[in-house]
């Protein structure tokens, strides 16, 4: 129980808000409770060895292979989008752009193209969660105002990813599911699903994107 | 007319409100003096650069912080949030990524009646326990060129401990 809130606040410290600079394990020794009683800085451990903490946190904030995994897909990408809104798919020929960000840790996505006649533009980051194990993904685009988030697993491969959640609309909420299929260095798909109104408890594929390497 | 309204809603799910006015104020490049509470006495302190740029046809603040080398403890820090206004939710959403984790933070909340403060609630896992803990930022639009963010975490019993402190200020 010593060292429970004190690693938490190291980590705590190390993923710093809407805007912070963080470190790795610092907050390490004592007790403080300085001017209000409810404002009190995080209490620290008394049985932890300093540099086991301090390497365990460095190793959970270090990417590891998910993200050289990710990291392949950096480049320019051509983008062909087919999505079924009634029984012909529109075809949308788009553009996107993948950046690896922040020491390796995320990839950025940015994605341009022209949707029904309107610009559209996205911006996405992939990452994986070695805290939770899991993939994260969050997704901002010129059509909604919201943050749409993500979180899920690969196959053994690391070359299928599944991720879903919650998808909000004024028509409600329904969950939604992404499937990023690598097929090779230059060539991998994006697909949409959704749960099947027509067979309760399945899934139906509602778009697919198809991303060929430029450069 | 189902499809209007299907597209109608749409619309609605895309359109800005006075809400995403709010981020204005933020737009630009700021000096950060960051204070980080770590232990007994003094806080750690160093500084850093936050650049704010609306994303997106102004639905979204992009947020890229990088850290000063010459300040502090933290020269090869990263971070880049967003911050945007939910119109479906009717909520102000963060998300927050930085080089020391390589996890996701995000976080809602509201703005205050005073319209210059903003309470964000989110949560993140416990490593230690793997349970969820709360954290909740603060922040303050002082004027167009000056605005802060604190930060605390939940304790085990339930108080809210300070865990960061940034006031930003407008470069020139």
């Amino acid at each position: 129980m010593g060292c429970c809130f004190g690693r938490t606040g190291v980590v705590a410290l190390c993923a710093a808000g809407i805007a912070g600079a963080a470190g790795l394990g610092f907050g390490l020794a004592g007790r403080h409770a300085p001017d209000a009683a409810t404002v009190r800085t995080v209490a620290q451990p008394e049985d932890m060895d300093m540099a086991q903490m301090m390497e365990a946190m460095k190793k959970l904030g270090t990417p590891g292979k998910p993200h050289e995994q990710l990291a392949q897909l950096a480049g320019t990408w051509k983008a062909e989008a087919k999505f079924w809104m009634g029984p012909e798919p529109t075809v949308e020929q788009g553009r996107c752009v993948y950046e690896v960000v922040l020491g390796g840790r995320f990839l950025r996505s940015h994605y341009t193209m022209s949707f029904m006649g309107e610009p559209f533009e996205g911006i996405g980051f992939l990452g994986y969660d070695n805290l939770k194990r899991e993939y994260v993904s969050v997704w901002f685009d010129t059509m909604s105002t919201g943050a749409w988030i993500q979180t899920g697993h690969a196959d053994e491969a690391g070359t299928t990813i599944t991720i879903e959640g919650v998808a909000e609309s004024p028509m409600g909420e329904s969950p939604m599911r992404n499937v990023w299929k690598i097929e090779s260095k230059d060539r991998h798909m994006l697909e949409f699903h959704e749960p099947d109104p027509e067979n309760p408890g399945e899934w139906h594929t509602t778009g697919v994107i198809t991303y060929t390497r430029e450069r | 007319m189902a499809e209007t309204t299907k597209h109608d809603q749409c619309a609605q799910m895309g359109a800005l409100c006075e809400h995403h006015d709010s981020f204005k104020p933020f737009v630009g490049t700021f000096r950060a003096e960051v204070k980080m509470w770590m232990g007994p006495g003094d806080p750690m302190t160093s500084s850093g650069a936050m650049t704010n740029t609306l994303v997106l046809g102004g639905k979204f603040l992009a947020q890229d912080y990088v850290g000063d080398p010459s300040h502090g403890p933290f020269g090869d820090f990263a971070g880049k949030g967003f911050w945007g206004y939910n119109t479906v939710d009717d909520r102000y959403e963060g998300v927050w990524i930085d080089t020391a984790c390589t996890f996701m933070m995000t976080e809602h909340g509201q703005r205050e009646p005073d319209g210059r403060t903003w309470t964000m609630l989110g949560s993140m896992t416990n490593p230690e326990t793997g349970t969820p803990m709360r954290k909740k930022s603060v922040i303050r639009l002082r004027d167009a060129d000056h605005h802060s963010m604190e930060m605390f975490f939940e304790t085990p019993d339930g108080q809210w401990a300070r865990s960061m402190h940034i006031e930003y200020v407008r470069k020139r």
